[in-house]
């Protein structure tokens, strides 16, 4: 690990020095990690590239303001993030609410999900409603803590929370109607 | 409290990560935006445009004074108009008219001259006018010719087109002004 550290600041300082091999080195590190996440957020495979594309040139030209290096992962992360949510506030996207009433209770054994494909789920997320889905994709699968949600996305903590259930609970079911119906 | 799924997912995160980016145009896409820094796609689309209007401008201009020196001496400079020439020239010109003046009055209610690509628009526009002025003067001394004559009304197709850019911009403005204040 501390390797990999070491690694990423040498990479790091050598794009600042306007190496472009070690640019591409650290595009290639991350541009996956990155894109399933813009995907994830936005579920549109068009605004996901324009939106890598951009983090990386945003993040190549601040690169120099990045104080500690070794954080570069979640400082990308959160370039990326941030545009998504840009993003779906100009698009005007009707930011739809996870409605209760979509969500129903769940049957499947809890003990079977580890036997569920990781794609199914990541489509599965895909097809949330947006507000929901960003929530869930946030705390879920980022990390993120309801507050910093929260002041993210421009909602109260406890909307956070209980899109987060509600999203959580929807997405239960849509992966269980894709394993055992489709 | 965590959940099976919730720890499904916490577990599984790495393996979500299932799509993979057209890495070759996107990297391709993140050069050119280093290299050409400070200008988004749509800006450089932009001035590109006012790039080739600026190209066919020059090209006018010079195809004008080849004429001006083919013909020799300045004759005495008359005020003259296409309709003078020829009923339908007039016609056509009168109606390209219409089109400048209604663009015009719809881009005289704008305040975005602070804008650098409605900017560099407004000075193609000034060097168009020139143009158009010195056809004219063409026009007076030469009477008929087809290349005068197109070249005034191709600087009245180029200002029209110069117009609507001005108006697009303008729009992206005010759309870019109002995403800003939405809300979630």
């Amino acid at each position: 690990m501390r390797e990999s550290i070491n690694f990423n600041t040498r990479v790091i300082e050598k794009c600042l020095q306007g190496d472009i091999k070690a640019q591409y080195q650290l595009y290639q590190q991350y541009s996956n990690a990155m894109y399933n996440i813009a995907s994830r957020l936005m579920n549109n495979k068009m605004d996901a590239e324009d939106i890598l594309q951009d983090s990386f040139v945003t993040a190549f030209q601040h690169l120099g303001e990045l104080e500690n290096k070794e954080v570069f992962g979640s400082w990308l992360k959160r370039i990326v993030i941030n545009k998504c949510i840009s993003q779906l506030r100009k698009k005007k996207i009707h930011f739809e609410e996870v409605d209760e009433s979509r969500v129903e209770q769940e049957y499947m054994e809890e003990e079977t999900w580890h036997e569920i494909d990781p794609s199914v789920v990541h489509h599965a997320v895909k097809e949330l409603p947006d507000k929901g889905r960003a929530v869930l994709v946030l705390r879920a699968l980022e990390g993120y803590k309801h507050k910093e949600i929260s002041e993210m996305l421009d909602i109260s903590v406890s909307t956070s929370k209980t899109q987060y259930s509600r999203a959580l609970a929807l997405l239960k079911k849509n992966v269980k109607r894709k394993v055992y119906v489709d | 409290m965590s959940t099976d799924f919730e720890k499904y997912l916490e577990k599984k995160r790495p393996d979500l990560d299932v799509e993979t980016p057209d890495d070759h145009i996107i990297w391709e896409g993140i050069r050119k935006e280093l290299t050409t820094p400070g200008s988004g796609f749509e800006k450089k689309r932009m001035l590109i445009r006012i790039r080739n209007v600026a190209a066919v401008v020059v090209l006018v201009l010079s195809v004008g004074y080849f004429i001006y020196d083919m013909i020799g001496e300045r004759r005495q400079t008359v005020r003259i108009e296409l309709a003078d020439i020829d009923k339908e020239l007039g016609i056509r010109e009168n109606e390209y008219r219409k089109m400048v003046a209604l663009k015009q009055q719809k881009v005289g209610s704008f305040n975005h001259v602070d804008n650098l690509i409605i900017a560099e628009l407004f000075e193609e526009i000034q060097r168009l006018d020139t143009i158009y002025e010195l056809t004219l003067k063409d026009l007076g001394e030469l009477g008929y010719n087809e290349q005068v004559i197109h070249t005034l009304f191709d600087t009245y197709e180029k200002k029209i087109y110069l117009l609507e850019l001005i108006i697009l911009e303008n729009n992206k403005i005010k759309r870019d002004e109002t995403d800003e204040s939405i809300f979630l």
